[in-house]
């Protein structure tokens, strides 16, 4: 959105009816993860970037299943699958192996035989993360980083989607060189670039996913002695658990809207905001192994109930 | 003996006076004490020194063990002393117990100069 230009000045509140929604679609299910929720013909603003790859792998999951659980619904909210590494295999693939040094085919043998999972023991989700960071930084540094230009570095689909449309696209070759680079330079130099820092993370001990994203619940502070550190938990950005080195979908819950409406959930905290209490990270590892609890919706008729442990008494001063 | 009494006047003083007061009432606790207590300045500052360290040291680990050491722990790691309860209770009575020792120094070096 162009602050310069008048034109997008606050003009008024959007009706009720024209917001983005559904009701009893088709398909069965109405989804959402934070992903662009109108096409090109919707008149207003709505932002720029919208992830696409959860609410992709979502659907995909969704359509598949019948006869849903909540079982179902509790394991596919900490599905560990990749989908941007199953859309960017086939580009890695074009690697010629010929060209690999030991080290670097390790790495790529590493990252050809994973299952394209983000689980904590994977080591090949550790390879993919790297490569495909050294790959981009490879085809765009050096038109992106240019001195006094401040560019935006592109979506995180946009390489994939550029390199599936353009045989030959023109990011890949390096201005500051007088030869004409190619993909195939990119992927062999990148992969490069990624071995050296995969040897010293290997060293370290943290070639496993888990390790390497190392997620940790942060005390406001900041203060490790309060903080839960090296969590043993998968996922990233672009996968349904999305939890990422320091945050992600921390509130998971299913509801089961029968007659009762059961309720199940979780988050990495607890219910203390005492340091002190261990009350207060009790939920943390639950939370980072992928179970539940089941919630209370309570009813008027269970006021006298003995999970009722305190109450708290409103009265207005006269 | 007297010394004993001095360290026995000082934790109990400074208990009392820590629960309507800040705490570096302590520090008036063990003054008090140097200046009724007559003692030579060494032995004051050891009065009042083990005086507050055995108060706060039990007064610590009297609130530290019905919490299983869980505050404790994460206060010690904190200060890198690797998550040790008992290390930080240390710790935190050495420090009121110089406080306490300087006061009831303070106390004697006072009563000698009246």
């Amino acid at each position: 959105m162009p602050g310069f230009d008048s034109s997008y000045m606050w003009k008024g509140i959007i009706p009720q009816s024209e917001n983005p929604h559904m009701k009893n679609p088709s398909r069965g299910y109405v989804s959402s993860a934070n992903q662009l929720s109108v096409d090109s013909s919707y008149p207003y603003y709505t932002g720029y970037s919208f992830p696409v790859y959860r609410g992709y792998i979502i659907n995909r999951r969704l359509d598949e299943m019948s006869g849903i659980t909540v079982d179902d619904m509790k394991k596919l909210q900490v599905d560990n699958y990749n989908i941007k590494a199953e859309f960017a295999r086939d580009i890695l693939m074009q690697t010629d192996q010929s060209k690999l040094s030991n080290a670097e085919k390790k790495y790529f043998n590493i990252w050809q035989s994973w299952n394209m999972r983000n689980d904590t023991a994977e080591q090949g989700a550790t390879v993919f993360h790297l490569w495909w960071e050294e790959l981009e930084k490879s085809i765009w540094s050096d038109e992106l980083h240019i001195k006094d230009l401040p560019l935006p570095w592109p979506n995180e689909t946009t390489l994939i989607e550029s390199l599936h449309k353009d045989s030959a696209y023109r990011f890949a070759d390096n201005r500051n060189t007088p030869a004409v680079e190619t993909l195939q330079d990119n992927l062999i130099a990148s992969l490069k670039k990624a071995s050296e820092r995969l040897d010293d993370i290997d060293r370290s001990g943290r070639l496993a996913w888990s390790n390497f994203k190392d997620t940790k619940v942060q005390h406001l502070l900041k203060l490790p002695a309060f903080s839960k550190l090296h969590l043993p938990i998968g996922g990233g950005a672009g996968i349904i658990n999305a939890t990422k080195e320091d945050h992600g979908p921390s509130w998971r819950m299913v509801i089961h809207l029968t007659n009762e409406t059961e309720a199940w959930g979780v988050y990495p905290g607890g219910q203390s905001g005492n340091t002190g209490s261990k009350y207060f990270d009790n939920f943390v590892d639950d939370w980072a192994k992928g179970s539940y609890y089941r919630l209370w919706m309570m009813k008027k008729t269970e006021v006298k109930d003995e999970r009722v442990k305190w109450t708290m008494k409103f009265s207005k001063k006269s | 003996m007297k010394l004993l009494v001095a360290i026995l006047l000082t934790a109990l003083l400074a208990l009392v006076g820590g629960m309507w007061l800040p705490w570096w009432s302590i520090a008036i606790a063990s003054l008090l004490i140097g200046l009724l207590v007559p003692q030579r300045a060494g032995r004051a500052f050891l009065a009042g020194f083990l005086g507050i360290f055995l108060l706060w040291a039990i007064y610590s680990l009297s609130k530290d063990i019905p919490n299983d050491g869980l505050l404790s722990a994460k206060v010690a790691d904190m200060f890198s002393l690797g998550r040790n309860s008992i290390l930080i209770i240390l710790v935190t009575a050495f420090v009121g117990g110089l406080v306490g020792g300087f006061g009831g120094m303070t106390g004697s070096f006072l009563r000698s100069s009246r």
